[in-house]
């Protein structure tokens, strides 16, 4: 995760982030697209992990934009505009992978995954691409809170401080989901773990 | 020792199955061209409510925070207001703040502490800047105000004092935003309400 709480200013000598969000507070729309340009990957990144999908993770950052847009002035320290926004990615995240949840209140059997993911014959795990699935959908298994630590600690490369900063939640508490987020993929896993 | 070497076997399965996962991924290839036909359609719509406000025509007043035995009144639409003092454990005379509204959503705030030497106001509405909206004594010592022209809805804000403290209205509804630092909040209904 790049940028977090850090007056970023990119190699193209364009403006920090402080300078774009003061520009979007007067109304700048260009400062909001390069916000966006800014962001975009490692934002887009957690979204997907989060939901499972591009086609849902375009929905949680369609909103999570237009919410910083309409509350870029509640950013009280401009120069944290990474974390800030950040903090929206997870929250837009996490309520909208709850409300799917509850939508499809659909019940998945832990049987199931293990046994739609081929072990053996998976071929050297080379196809990247494949893996990838294999374990989003592991991932996709995990609760909400598991899910979410899993990817801030593992796939975000946080610490824990960062992390308890930017969810609200313990170290502690964040270790312990860190921990059995691991435990139930690797059960989840355990045809591609022995690949 | 166990927790430890527990530890160590999940840091190693994570790395391991992390990887793939920290590829990047793309949103669909129109997904900026609809987000910022989104934000220009949001922008012409607080531009709209901007412009709609009744500056001038109607009177009233909110108080978010009284302010004992201080009234105040000036020029147009000013309005004053009594209240408490409210005096802080081992202070003198505690830092106290009044919000006085017009009816145009000019709203004046004013703020009481004897030992100020400069006051700012920072809130959502002038981006947090501590230097772009200085509040000016007044013919009371250690009281100082300014009026701001403000949107209908919420803002929150608080004070700067010498340039350093920052200040919230003890009285007001507060909100500790996710860094901890606490500020006031303001509801400021609509002229179509009155």
């Amino acid at each position: 995760m790049q940028g977090l709480g850090s007056q970023t200013t990119v190699d193209r000598g364009t403006k920090s982030d402080a300078e774009l969000v003061r520009s979007l507070t007067e109304g700048d729309l260009d400062a909001f697209a390069a916000l966006v340009e800014r962001y975009r990957d490692a934002c887009t990144r957690f979204a997907v992990r989060m939901t499972g999908s591009a086609l849902d993770a375009d929905d949680v950052m369609q909103s999570v934009w237009m919410r910083a847009l309409r509350n870029i002035r509640s950013c009280r320290n401009p120069d944290r505009f990474g974390a800030w926004l950040y903090q929206i990615v997870i929250n837009e995240s996490r309520t909208f992978t709850k409300r799917r949840q509850q939508r499809d209140s659909r019940f998945i059997d832990d049987d199931f995954i293990v046994d739609s993911i081929p072990a053996a014959e998976q071929p050297d795990l080379a196809s990247r691409e494949e893996t990838k699935n294999e374990i989003q959908r592991a991932l996709d298994c995990l609760p909400v809170e598991q899910r979410e630590a899993f990817v801030l600690k593992h796939v975000e490369e946080l610490d824990y401080e960062t992390m308890a900063e930017l969810t609200g939640v313990g170290v502690s508490a964040l270790k312990m989901r860190v921990s059995r987020a691991c435990e139930r993929l690797r059960v989840l896993l355990e045809g591609v773990n022995h690949a | 020792m166990r927790d430890i070497e527990n530890s160590s076997r999940d840091d190693e399965f994570a790395e391991r199955i992390a990887q793939p996962l920290r590829a990047p991924e793309v949103l669909a290839p129109d997904f900026e061209a609809r987000l910022m036909a989104q934000a220009r359609a949001e922008v012409a719509r607080q531009r709209t409510v901007l412009a709609r406000g009744s500056w001038w025509t109607r009177r009233r007043m909110v108080m978010a925070s009284p302010l004992a035995g201080l009234a105040l009144a000036a020029g147009i639409a000013a309005l004053a207001a009594v209240s408490t003092l409210t005096v802080a454990r081992g202070a003198p005379q505690a830092p106290s703040v009044a919000v006085l509204h017009d009816t145009v959503q000019l709203v004046r705030f004013v703020f009481a502490d004897s030992s100020a030497r400069s006051v700012s106001l920072v809130g959502d509405f002038n981006g947090w800047a501590r230097e772009r909206t200085p509040l000016h004594a007044t013919a009371r010592a250690g009281v100082w105000s300014v009026s701001v022209p403000l949107t209908t809805g919420r803002h929150e804000y608080a004070f700067i004092v010498n340039g350093e403290r920052w200040v919230a209205d003890p009285l007001s509804p507060g909100n500790r935003d996710e860094f901890g630092t606490e500020s006031s909040v303001l509801l400021l209904a609509s002229n179509d309400a009155s």
